[in-house]
């Protein structure tokens, strides 16, 4: 019996991670509320101080700290997930830091006669400063994993905290499954044992990340940039009602850029045709 | 040759001017969280403040063009715009407000339109109310 369930142990209620995962009932692992959550995450940033520090992952994996700024090495995949998932915090040192969750679930096939797993990454960037998370899931189910796909992004977005405790009870919710991993764990284990593929999806985030920014304050810039030429333009006009016209164009053209998801779309575009002299028609007819 | 000359110093003159009257509308879309902490929003203000009666002491006295001095008296207005309207969105949703500039998370309309109400008001009711209703 003992040999033929040696992947589970007493503290499977708790995903291996009794320090972590709560059962007050003893009926089944409860998801931590948003404080405790806090709490842990706080304790977290206060134990890290720019070191790696407590992941049941190294423990599993045999695998090595990492320091700020340093390489994960050693650290399975495999290990990981097949206990049920686990966390790792890498710490700025600033009240910053980035926190990797691991988990797994499993679903029985009565066709198949197996369980058929499925594992998500979720990478969360925590500013404890701004009680921020910055959340991007992936998933893989069995036999997806290769090195190429890494199967797409689930999520994309910026969570407030409580959101971010919603993400990690649903995370929790999704540990819940029985532990049970398929064929395609030792060809992940050689991919990812390395971290490449963590590596190369933190990058491609990264990068992405800051392509967007850039974007963003350089839109900013343009709207700055044409609304305080619009002011002193009209400072230095007559202020007749084309001039005043002219202002609120502007003004309406720029703050429409705070609109979301339509907003961007709608500035960019009258932007263009004032630019073009879309509207001096309009402007005019208030002369 | 001379009108050129002056007219282009009349034109950085009134941009410069207009960058300094708009500098709460440019911190606002560049460093946000400088109106959300006390501290630095009350160097902000007592700097609109400063700006305001600096604006009325170079008019009174006639010196430079005083529409474009005029300029100098927007901040205070846009800073207390800011004040209001984060008052308001603080009482409402009871968080500070998000930057939503060129956003795609439908989830932050409400934050959207109270800083687009605020740019509008700030970058354009505060600058008639300077031009057409301050003495």
């Amino acid at each position: 019996m003992a040999t033929k369930y040696a992947n589970l142990s007493p503290y499977n209620y708790a995903f291996n991670n009794p320090v972590y995962w709560n059962d007050p009932t003893g009926a089944d692992g409860e998801p931590p509320t948003w404080q405790q959550l806090m709490a842990a995450i706080n304790s977290l940033l206060e134990d890290g101080g720019g070191t790696w520090t407590r992941t049941a992952w190294d423990e599993g994996a045999n695998g090595s700290g990492r320091g700020g700024g340093g390489g994960c090495r050693g650290c399975s995949f495999f290990s990981s997930m097949a206990n049920g998932g686990s966390y790792t915090y890498y710490s700025n040192g600033n009240g910053t830091g980035t926190l990797y969750v691991w988990t797994s679930t499993s679903t029985y096939s009565q066709a198949r006669d197996e369980y058929q797993g499925q594992a998500d990454l979720s990478i969360i960037d925590i500013d404890m400063n701004t009680k921020k998370a910055s959340f991007t899931g992936f998933g893989w189910g069995a036999g997806e994993i290769d090195g190429n796909d890494p199967n797409g992004f689930e999520k994309f977005g910026t969570y407030d905290a409580i959101g971010f405790g919603a993400d990690m009870a649903e995370l929790y919710r999704q540990g819940q499954g029985a532990v049970q991993f398929g064929m395609p764990l030792g060809k992940a284990e050689r991919l990812l044992a390395d971290s490449r593929i963590l590596k190369t999806m933190s990058a491609n985030r990264q990068a992405f990340n800051t392509s967007v920014k850039a974007f963003k304050t350089a839109g900013k810039g343009v709207a700055v940039i044409g609304v305080v030429a619009s002011v002193a333009e009209f400072a230095t006009s007559d202020m007749s009602g084309g001039d005043i016209a002219k202002l609120v164009g502007a003004g309406v053209i720029t703050a429409t850029a705070f609109i979301p998801v339509v907003g961007p779309f709608i500035s960019v575009g009258l932007g263009l045709l004032d630019g073009a002299g879309a509207f001096d028609g309009i402007y005019g007819y208030f002369d | 040759m001379v009108s050129t000359v002056t007219l282009i110093k009349k034109i950085i003159m009134a941009f410069v001017f207009a960058l300094i009257g708009l500098f709460v509308q440019i911190i606002f879309m560049f460093k946000r969280e400088w109106l959300f902490e006390k501290k630095s929003f009350t160097v902000i203000f007592i700097v609109s403040v400063a700006l305001f009666v600096l604006s009325y002491i170079l008019m009174l006295n006639h010196i430079g063009d005083p529409k474009v001095v005029r300029m100098l008296t927007i901040p205070l207005l846009a800073a207390i715009m800011f004040y209001i309207v984060k008052k308001i969105f603080f009482k409402l949703y009871d968080r500070n407000l998000e930057d939503t500039f060129w956003s795609m998370d439908w989830g932050q309309m409400s934050d959207g339109v109270f800083n687009a109400v605020f740019w509008f008001s700030s970058t354009v009711l505060s600058v008639l109310f300077t031009y057409f209703v301050l003495p």
